[in-house]
């Protein structure tokens, strides 16, 4: 295992660096400046001045070596250039705690829901309660979230005025967001969960349980939830990653101050610093959720451990 | 908002909305007349005073030489104190009133402006000096800042030599006399330069606090110090920004707001529900929907003024077909104004004629006010821009017939509206000059690009002016400017620009103007202006003292509650 570990820890290193590489290369490329954001052209002087403050006049060769020069010695991404004498790294850690407790929020409620309702359905398979939820499932699927976010917003807060429009801070801030966000894992888990216990409850230990007299509840908790959790453990990894990153979209309906509208604006306003480091967040979140989902696996399903050892 | 929804790559054009829509108020009377007025409210106004506004988006920076956004400007006008503020009087016009300085005199010549500082200080308890604001205009003009927006302040003595590192920064026409006298030597006269006196590139800065904070000047609270009406207390990155009223200000009785607070709000719908329910007290409104439905609130006062700016179509005059002026003129007439701003705009925006937009005033009174739009009188002369087609062709000695011509329009957005934008465009020119269209819809950076390197036939854009004269439209065509970059050069027209530039005489100002726009528009067609962008405002009634012009700046300084 450790082994295993000591390896695939090299890959992840190995992965950041050429996604780093690439978007260095790749966002340098793409035609505009920093100074795009201004809708105007700036005298030559100006803009002169303004390169060599930021280090935009060197080579794009020697401004990457500087880059990954800071980055692993000093594991400084820089100052936007957006937002001049903003570090780029006390900027993401910032907006990406807001992001991450709504982000944790909404997938608690959105696997505990969705669980719960996907093994209803499956249970009552065919009778009102799995119509009703598949019915909830595909609008979740389906409906965009900022429809959801836009109704709930007019709802709880034009019509009845009881939350807050906008805004961050307290708890009431976060219901509807959370709410809005989670409409959609609920929807996901429900419809994968209920596939899974559906093919595990067709499986002959089930039978073999049932024969043997263990009482239904225990079959569902013991027997069906443990083994049709499993597959349900692959996409909770990526998507732990992507609550730190935030919505873009839920953010912006909300105002909340979470790090979703710098992947966005960032890219739009070249601001080449802000633009690589939320990449090279995102990444490592990215690959240390894939190795720890596959450590995980290795926990939940035995039989991975065993064709590990065999290797 | 909806400058945000058609032109989200306008920045410039949004920042004006915002800045007249949440926050941007300003009241301006002259000291007299703001003491009376508040004199006769005194007795009514509600004992707890505070304005809820938004922001579209987070500022950049409070430094003041750094960011190039007016959200910073919006905050900067409220929490430091300029030489000057652009207030209103009575009927709207934008006056220049005295406000870090008490007063100024300008030689005989022009080139010199001494002005005479008030008592004012700062909060920390420092005094303001003079040497407070020189300090403030080196460093933006210092190249090792790199100001985005030093480029305003050229006029000032050895500013561009300055700004490219040919003389130390000491060399610069701006010295402190002593502690209550700032002298400014102009490099020509110049006549508009009390418009620059209230910009942030001229704003005061402290030496020991710039040089305490370095970098991070600017980015926090407390990592700068504050001489205006307001102080900002709290900035909640990308969410809120807290304001309380300043008890250093010179003149802080005039101040009636106690707290302030500026959400930071972008989705537009967020806005419209903010305001519906009372968490606003002001928003600009884009849609027309929202517009009806926010008119027939009898809570809230509609309030729509025209913006400075200008959207426009240029023409890159040294393409084959463009480098011909009846060929531009034909492009220029065949758009229908009128039609555009109903259909396009639904009827927001004002059809243009001419360069300069309404709202810009050339002394005390509106350009536009005193001089015809050129395009009108275009028109007028020739109704059918088809001839003025098939003249420009034979002048190329190309095919005459507008079948087979097909020309490129490059617009710099990608979203709906651009798209629904460029199919318009299409029918009409096809309708009106029976010629062939194709649409180029990129990314603002990369059209931006594309037309500096000179790859494109037709452009689109908008320009807001940055200061209340004529200039700040007119100069942008100068053959030495590269803002708009159509290739053209004339020398008549760069010599009228700088005549006026220097010239003190408002009525002779005035002609050189009008001769200009005449050429740019009228004689040459170089840009085709197509309409003025108005702002609509809708603010709830007991908000008082928020001004409305698009050029004040007095802020929030002098708004107050009634009946909240």
């Amino acid at each position: 295992m450790t082994r295993y570990i000591i390896k695939r820890v090299g890959y992840m290193l190995l992965t950041l660096f050429i996604i780093i590489t690439i978007t260095f290369f790749l966002m340098h490329s793409i035609p505009g400046d920093p100074l795009a954001h201004m809708a105007k052209n700036l005298p030559e002087q100006i803009k002169e001045n303004y390169y060599k403050k930021y280090g935009l006049d060197q080579p794009v060769m020697v401004q990457y070596v500087k880059f990954l020069k800071n980055l692993i010695t000093e594991g400084d991404l820089g100052q936007s250039l957006r937002y001049p004498g903003r570090s780029v790294t006390d900027t993401i850690l910032e907006h990406s705690k807001v992001s991450g407790r709504l982000g944790a929020q909404a997938i608690i409620i959105g696997i505990t829901i969705g669980i719960i309702l996907g093994v209803v359905a499956a249970l009552f398979r065919n009778k009102w309660p799995d119509y009703l939820i598949m019915f909830i499932a595909i609008l979740g699927v389906t409906v965009p979230i900022f429809i959801i976010a836009s109704i709930l917003q007019y709802s709880f807060s034009v019509k009845f005025k009881i939350l807050p429009t906008t805004g961050w801070g307290k708890v009431k801030h976060t219901i509807l967001p959370t709410i809005a966000l989670s409409f959609g894992s609920i929807a996901t888990y429900a419809r994968y969960m209920r596939s899974n216990v559906l093919e595990v409850i067709n499986q002959d230990y089930i039978l073999t349980a049932q024969a043997k007299g263990v009482s239904p509840f225990n079959i569902v908790i013991k027997h069906i939830l443990r083994n049709a959790i499993l597959p349900v453990i692959t996409i909770i990894g990526p998507e732990i990653a992507g609550i730190f990153t935030g919505s873009f979209v839920i953010e912006r309906i909300f105002g909340i101050p979470g790090l979703g509208s710098y992947y966005i604006t960032s890219i739009n306003d070249r601001d080449y610093t802000m633009i690589i480091g939320t990449t090279v967040f995102y990444a490592a979140l990215f690959v240390v959720a894939q190795l720890i989902t596959d450590i995980l696996y290795g926990i939940v399903d035995p039989r991975i451990r065993v064709s590990e050892k065999d290797e | 908002m909806k400058a945000k929804k058609y032109l989200s790559l306008f920045i410039t054009l949004i920042l004006v909305v915002t800045w007249l829509a949440g926050c941007g108020g300003q009241n301006g009377q002259k000291d007299g007349q703001a003491n009376q007025e508040v004199a006769k409210v005194e007795t009514g106004i509600d004992s707890e005073q505070y304005f809820n506004g938004y922001l579209v988006a987070e500022p950049s920076t409070l430094d003041p030489s750094k960011g190039a956004d007016n959200y910073s400007n919006t905050v900067l006008n409220n929490v430091l104190e300029p030489l000057t503020r652009l207030e209103e009087d009575g009927s709207l016009n934008n006056v220049l009133t005295p406000a870090g300085a008490e007063s100024w005199n300008i030689s005989d010549d022009g080139t010199v402006w001494t002005f005479h500082l008030r008592d004012n200080k700062w909060s920390d308890g420092e005094p303001v000096t003079a040497h407070d604001y020189e300090y403030g205009i080196k460093r933006s003009l210092d190249p090792a800042t790199g100001s985005p927006y030093a480029y305003l302040l050229m006029p000032i003595k050895n500013a561009s030599d300055v700004n490219s590192g040919k003389l130390p920064v000491d060399e610069l026409g701006v010295k402190a006399i002593d502690d209550k006298t700032l002298e400014i030597k102009l490099e020509y006269p110049t006549p508009y330069f009390g418009e620059l006196t209230y910009q942030r590139v001229m704003m005061p800065q402290r030496k020991d606090i710039v040089e305490k904070y370095g970098d991070t000047y600017g980015t926090e609270p407390n990592t700068i110090v504050y001489n205006g009406p307001f102080i900002l207390n709290e900035w909640i990155h990308n969410s809120e920004l807290k304001f309380t009223k300043n008890p250093n200000y010179w003149d802080t009785s005039n101040v009636k707001l106690e707290s302030i607070s500026m959400k930071i709000i972008a989705e537009e719908n967020a806005i419209y529900n903010s305001l519906s329910n009372g968490s606003i007290d002001s928003a600009g409104v884009g849609s027309p929907e929202w517009i009806e439905r926010f008119s027939a609130e009898e809570n809230l006062k509609h309030i729509e003024t025209i913006e400075p700016s200008t959207y426009y179509l240029f023409f890159n005059t040294n393409d084959k077909v463009f480098k011909n002026a009846n060929i531009r003129k034909a492009f220029s007439l065949a758009i229908d104004r009128q039609e555009l701003s109903n259909v396009i705009f639904h009827g927001i925006n004002a059809p243009a004629y001419g360069w300069v937009p309404p709202s810009i005033s050339l002394g005390n009174d509106e350009y536009r006010s005193m001089v015809k739009e050129p395009l009108l009188l275009l028109a007028e002369e020739n109704p059918d821009s088809k001839k003025l087609l098939i003249k420009g062709l034979e002048e190329l000695g190309m095919d005459t017939d507008p079948k087979n011509l097909t020309v490129k329009i490059s617009l710099g957005g990608t979203d709906q509206w651009f798209r629904t934008y460029g199919e318009y465009l299409q029918q009409m020119y096809n309708r009106n000059l029976g010629v062939n269209i194709t649409i180029e819809q990129l990314e603002w950076p990369i059209f931006n690009s594309n037309v500096m390197k000179g790859e494109f036939q037709i452009g689109y854009m908008g320009w807001g002016a940055e200061y209340n004269d004529p200039a700040s439209m007119l100069s942008l065509l100068k053959s030495d400017s590269n803002a708009i970059a159509t290739g053209w050069k004339n020398e008549k027209y760069d010599k009228l620009i700088d005549l006026a530039a220097a010239e003190m005489d408002e009525q002779k100002r005035l002609e050189y103007y009008k001769e200009a726009e005449h050429i740019l528009l009228y004689e040459e067609s170089v840009v085709a202006p197509s309409v003025y962008p108005k702002s609509n405002t809708f603010r709830y009634k007991y908000i008082n003292g928020l001004g409305v012009t698009p050029f004040g700046t007095s802020g929030w300084k002098y708004g107050y509650t009634q009946g909240r």
